[in-house]
């Protein structure tokens, strides 16, 4: 499968960079191209002109500042698995991130070229979501800060303009314990259902729980009314299945060859109360 | 035959039955192994094939100017003028053929994906720009999804000329089925059915060919599994002489029965390269191998008669398959059952009626075992449900009714020859060495804790050596094509060195190092030492259906190697026996040299007896013809004429059978419907062994091949017959993380009828494997009484049928 | 078309391409190394795994001119002149090969792993192998190449 013809443009600064996108209209910007090259190949996507940002040194960066951490986009998502302190500090994103393709994949794939491509079943998404990550968003003429639940619009669509370029990944510290977990048929498959969630506990009783599920027609949903349910209660498993299945039942699942909307709600179930269990009871735990 | 089962009595097989490391993977870890898209001519051009968005359209008007007019594009062919310049595809096996199916369409597309045009361009890419740029007018048309599509009275015909869109259709009767199904205790009714899937080999197909003006002939390499056929087929459709045709096939990257239809490009292709006058190359994309061609969507109705004590007394079969839309390989997956329809039990009355359907999806291929583990999924699924109706634990129904030893060689009612086989002792020892009764007290423990682990059980038949003989049930006449036989090519060079070439393409099965391992024996060297040139060519000798295909190498094809052998043997020792002037019985080759076995100082190297048949023609002994290059052949002495008569038929469809017994362990999780796996067992038994490492490899790979048919491939069409698994995102091929750890013990009750004692080993793991898979996991969801007769079992298929109970 | 250079096994090669063209088929059509393979065309199946950088990609998933000025190992950089690596001795051991087709993905993978690795389990390296598809071998046989070779590694 062969591509169609482009101009390829290194950008060497984000003037350089914005000044591309301006002059071409039908320019896209090149991340770890692990989603756009393949479309680009299959002929899906055909832009003429591509601006590749993978070597800017500024969109390369993990920070902590400020009680956030700061993902350069163009981090990898092997950078991000490498990284001891997120490992330590946000586990969440790690194994998100370790969720990804396989490891050339995520040799070149980038946390931001996920988030912009938006494929509502992406691995970062719920996690992204509960973690109440925002987005730093730079045009020539400055920044402007996105939180990721506004920032998706739907399937493959994002609140991104032709002129801008996703830069940072901001995420608050969280407490509590953490977990992502993706059913997918083969490990590198999409997922066809994804939750992630946080939960904390006080005198045996569930606080500050967080639930976001992903591979939803919208990308990633966060199930107030679950997290509403629970909080600050003890845990009841009859309890959790009903709340679980009755915020499942209002979820647009995808519904394509590898999942139904059926089966996916009841997986997303089977995983929500696995998992709530699970750090309610104890830690991090893998269920395939 | 003697002198080779002489070498085995000797003792002389310093080689055979060893693991020797294989001599191909010296190159392969290099890089340097050399397949068909390695090799590139001068001025090479590159072919990009258009395909039609639609499953079932007419064809109103091709504009192709633009494409043309695409700076770097030399050459547009479409369909009409194929049309003009070839004949059309017809069918092996079934007595009528459409008269208007070429090798690209013409007036109407009849598959998604189906060639509609060809570029020829100075690059890949270019000529798959120029693809954009081919303006198609379509006509689309009601498409036949499904056998019952096709089979309606007012359906719309695939093919005019035909009148029906069934095929072929037939009905054998062997015993007395009736009289089994009216004194049976207990008849098991149920239809099983299987999607279409395809093991796709890593490396697409790929073809170059190109014009040789001062030869005269058409030079192509492809990655071609039968070769022998190929040159035939495409001289027939194109036009052009086949003694004007080279064809060389590089070491192949994987085949598995696919690249047996490759000869339909390779013929577009050569048309491309006469047309274009350039060296025209085609690598197939991913995407166009997963469109087309597969094994064929399928439904079974089955019938087993059982004994209140667990006797199988008799068995119905009635067969629908949806071939798809090309001729050519019609009816192959019906008739194909015929040699394993009773698997490896002691059945005489049966029946069995197949319906082979025209349908909108696309060609069908062979693929890993072709109808016989889809077969061996009924029959084994069958004794299980059995067993549970006469409370017989699976083994146990097995053990009552398999083939005795005593009862070897046993002609099965169909005429096809077991020449021997202990396979209550396969089965006994697999039991025995998966420890079998220790699994069955831990399901017991687990289920208690809400944990489902289930244990299968199943038996296959792996038969080899295919004669092709059930083509000839439907089509008068005698067979004019048969593969019995092989012929092969040996010879020493003018320095002493033994040299070899293939008389079937290496696959990736270790063929090159099987046959220098029985070389190195026979002619005192080491394997190293013999020259086997890995790529295959037509201009070599070869029989006319010569390839890597219907599990043959074991058998015939490696027989011919020995008689060339043994042929120049003789000749090596006659020369030297003149020369030395000692009796031939009292030489023997030692360490590339003949030499006297009463005194070692009379002793000839290979060298000199070469110097003397290529040079010194003086020193020959009387009547001896120069040069020391042998072409002989062999015929398996158990291949017979195909017998029809009414209802009954004797076909013998192939020469050798080799079986195993595989027990799994999975657990699978109700909740999700996700099957893992616990352990996984295979006892083979193949005749003699050449290579036991590259045997346990290849049954280990072939069990990779049956899990990924059992669980997790197929290829889904949508309501207008559109392929929805056109990449590897959607046809979804196991990794490492889905295949287990796998044992594979090995027994060898060696074949009497072959010349090294060999049966085969190129597909037995893929037979018995899906049934193994889906018997361990039904096994596992007994508390929820699912019951498994569909091919793949995926966890959604599985959740939903946990969820319905 | 750009002006591109690429270090592929220590030989800078340089080639006028067009900015569409693949890395994978710089590698095969303008270094001439066929050893990297094309399997599957949407970057499933890795055949074409090469170490870019010392970092495994799967070369058809990678524009050339994104190489432009990297590092390359392809499988016919890994032995040192007519001696085999520790990996490509392993796969021959192990009898981890059949038709080849994958290997040349599967030996760079090895290489990079049990260097960066060296301590990994049978299941890890299930796990850091499930990009790479073996049609032939059912992958046991790899796997084990792949504990031996690190065995053999970490013996050094």
């Amino acid at each position: 499968m062969y591509p169609k013809e482009f101009q390829y443009h290194r950008a060497t600064s984000f003037t350089d960079l914005f000044d591309f996108l301006e002059k071409h209209e039908e320019s896209r910007i090149l991340a770890g191209g692990q989603s756009l090259i393949p479309m680009m190949k299959l002929r899906i996507a055909s832009p003429r002109f591509l601006i590749d940002i993978r070597h800017m040194s500024d969109l390369k960066l993990i920070k902590y500042e400020e009680g956030k951490l700061k993902v350069g986009s163009m981090v990898t998502h092997s950078e991000l698995i490498e990284s001891q302190f997120v490992n330590e500090k946000f586990p969440l994103l790690s194994q998100a991130a370790s969720s990804i393709g396989d490891l050339q994949v995520r040799t070149l794939g980038t946390v931001g070229g996920s988030i912009c491509h938006a494929d509502p079943s992406a691995d970062y998404l719920p996690a992204l979501v509960v973690l109440r990550a925002e987005l730093k968003i730079r045009n020539r003429k400055g920044t402007r800060i996105v939180p990721v639940m506004d920032f998706i619009k739907g399937a493959l669509t994002t609140d991104l303009d032709h002129s801008e370029v996703l830069e940072e990944v901001l995420i608050p510290s969280y407490k509590g314990r953490s977990m992502y977990e993706k059913f997918s048929i083969r490990k590198a498959d999409f997922s066809i259902a994804n939750v992630a969630a946080i939960l904390d506990t006080l005198n045996s009783k569930i606080r500050d729980v967080r639930i976001a599920v992903g591979s939803q027609e919208e990308g990633a949903v966060e199930l107030f009314e679950l997290e509403q349910a629970l909080n600050d209660k003890e845990f009841s498993l009859e309890a959790l299945e009903a709340a679980a299945k009755e915020a499942v039942g209002k979820l647009n699942p995808l519904d394509d060859i590898q999942g139904s909307p059926d089966y996916r709600r009841h997986l997303i179930v089977t995983l929500i109360v696995r998992m709530t269990d699970d750090l309610y009871h104890s830690g991090r735990k893998n269920y395939d | 035959m003697q002198e080779a089962v002489q070498i085995q009595d000797t003792g002389r097989t310093k080689y055979m039955g060893k693991p020797v490391t294989r001599l191909e993977d010296l190159k392969i870890i290099r890089g340097k192994a050399g397949y068909t898209d390695d090799i590139d001519f001068a001025d090479q051009h590159h072919v990009a094939i258009l395909r039609s968005p639609y499953a079932h359209a007419k064809i109103i008007h091709i504009d192709i100017s633009k494409a043309l007019s695409l700076p770097g594009v030399t050459y547009v062919l479409t369909g009409d003028v194929v049309a003009s310049l070839t004949k059309p595809v017809t069918s092996r096996a079934a007595a009528v053929s459409p008269t208007s199916h070429y090798i690209m369409a013409s007036k109407k597309a009849r598959y998604f994906g189906e060639p509609v045009a060809a570029v020829v361009a100075v690059s890949k890419y270019i000529a798959h720009d120029a693809l954009d740029l081919i303006d198609v007018d379509y006509e689309p048309l009601p498409t036949l999804n499904t056998v019952q599509d096709a089979l309606k009275p007012d359906a719309p015909l695939l093919y005019d000329e035909i009148g029906t869109n069934l095929i072929q259709e037939d009905e054998f009767i062997f015993g007395d089925p009736e009289k089994a199904f009216k004194d049976a205790a207990h008849v098991v009714k149920e239809r099983f059915s299987t999607g279409r899937y395809s093991s796709t080999p890593l490396e697409p197909y790929v073809i170059n060919a190109k014009y040789d003006e001062v030869r005269d002939e058409l030079l192509i390499y492809a990655n071609d599994q039968q070769p022998g056929r190929t040159t035939q087929s495409v001289a027939r459709i194109i036009n052009f002489p086949v003694s004007k045709i080279r064809l060389i096939v590089p070491v192949v990257g994987g085949g598995f029965g696919n690249k047996l239809v490759i000869w339909q490009y390779v013929s577009l292709i050569g048309l491309l390269a006469l047309l274009s006058k350039k060296p025209v190359k085609w690598v197939q994309t991913r995407s166009e191998s997963l469109i087309a061609p597969h094994r064929p969507s399928e439904y079974l109705d089955a019938e087993l008669a059982v004994s209140s004590d667990g006797k199988i007394l008799g068995m119905r079969f009635e067969d629908y398959l949806a071939d798809g839309n090309w001729p050519f390989n019609t009816a192959l997956y019906a008739l194909g059952k015929l040699g394993v329809m009773s698997g490896l039990y002691n059945i005489k009355d049966y029946s069995f009626k197949y319906h082979c359907v025209a349908t909108n999806e696309p060609p069908i291929v062979q693929d890993r075992g072709v109808a016989k583990p889809f077969m061996t999924f009924v029959i084994e699924r069958l004794v299980n449900i059995a067993a549970k109706i006469v409370r017989l634990d699976p083994a146990e129904m097995r053990f009552a009714n398999f083939i005795s030893p005593k009862q070897m060689p046993y002609t099965t009612p169909t005429g096809e020859y077991y020449e021997s086989g202990n396979y209550p002792e396969v089965l006994k020892t697999a039991l025995r060495e998966s420890g079998y009764p220790e699994w069955k007290k831990k399901q017991e423990a687990l289920r208690k804790q809400g944990r489902y682990i289930g244990i299968g059980v199943a038996c296959g038949l792996e038969p080899g050596t295919s004669s092709l003989s059930y083509y000839y049930l439907s089509k008068k006449g005698t067979p004019e094509f048969n593969g019995s036989g092989q012929i092969a090519t040996v010879e020493m060079t003018f320095d002493g060195t033994i040299r070899t070439y293939m008389n079937g393409p290496e696959i990736g099965t270790g063929h090159v190092t099987s046959i220098a391992q029985v070389l190195a024996d026979i002619f005192g060297l080491k394997p190293e030492d013999v020259m086997v040139d890995p790529y295959y060519e037509s201009s070599v000798g070869h029989l006319g259906y010569a390839g890597t295909y219907g599990n043959g190498f074991q058998d015939v094809y490696l027989g011919a190697y020995v008689r060339a052998s043994d042929i120049l043997k003789s000749k090596l020792l006659r020369i030297a026996s003149y020369q030395l002037k000692t009796e031939s019985s009292n030489l023997e080759i030692v360490d590339g040299g003949v030499q006297s076995i009463l005194d070692v100082k009379k002793r000839m190297t290979f060298a000199e007896i070469a110097a003397i048949a290529y040079n010194k023609l003086l020193l020959l002994p009387p009547g001896e013809e120069p040069g020391l290059k042998v072409v002989a052949g062999y015929i398996n002495p158990t291949s017979t004429i195909p017998y029809r008569s009414g209802t009954d038929a004797k076909l013998r469809v192939q020469l050798t059978h080799s079986n195993s017994s595989h027990v799994v362990v999975v657990e699978v999780d109700p909740k999700t419907g996700r099957t893992k796996f616990l352990s996984y067992l295979v006892v083979h038994d193949a005749g003699r062994i050449i290579n036991p490492k590259t045997s346990e490899s290849l049954v280990i790979g072939c069990v990779a091949a049956g899990i990924g048919q059992a669980l997790y491939e197929r290829f889904t069409y949508d309501e207008n017959c559109i392929n929805l698994c056109t990449t590897f995102a959607e046809y979804l091929k196991p990794t490492s993380l889905e295949v287990p750890d796998i044992q594979v013990q090995n027994l060898e009750t060696p074949a009497p009828n072959t010349v090294l004692g060999t049966k085969n080993v190129g597909e037995g793991g893929a037979i018995a494997s899906p049934a193994a898979v889906t018997n361990a996991i039904e096994d596992a969801l007994e508390p929820f009484n699912v019951k498994i007769t569909e091919l793949p079992v995926s966890p959604r298929r599985l959740w939903e049928m946990i969820s319905k109970k | 078309m750009t002006e591109v250079h690429i270090k592929i096994n220590g030989t800078t090669y340089q080639g006028n391409v067009e900015d569409r063209l693949l890395l994978v088929h710089f590698i095969r059509d303008v270094a001439w190394l066929k050893g990297v393979h094309i399997g599957c065309d949407t970057g499933h199946c890795g055949a074409c795994t090469v170490l870019l950088n010392g970092k495994p990609v799967k070369s058809c998933q990678i524009f050339a001119v994104q190489a432009d000025g990297a590092e390359v190992l392809t499988v016919e950089g890994l032995a040192k002149g007519n001696e085999t690596s520790i990996e490509q001795k392993a796969f021959i051991d192990n009898f981890a090969i059949q038709c080849g087709y994958c290997t040349s993905g599967m030996l760079v993978m090895a290489h990079y792993m049990i260097r960066k690795y060296p301590q990994l389990t049978r299941d890890q390296i299930r796990d850091y192998l499930h990009g790479n598809y073996c049609i032939c071998t059912g992958y046991a046989q790899i796997v084990d190449a792949v504990e031996d070779a690190q065995k053999n590694y970490r013996k050094q």
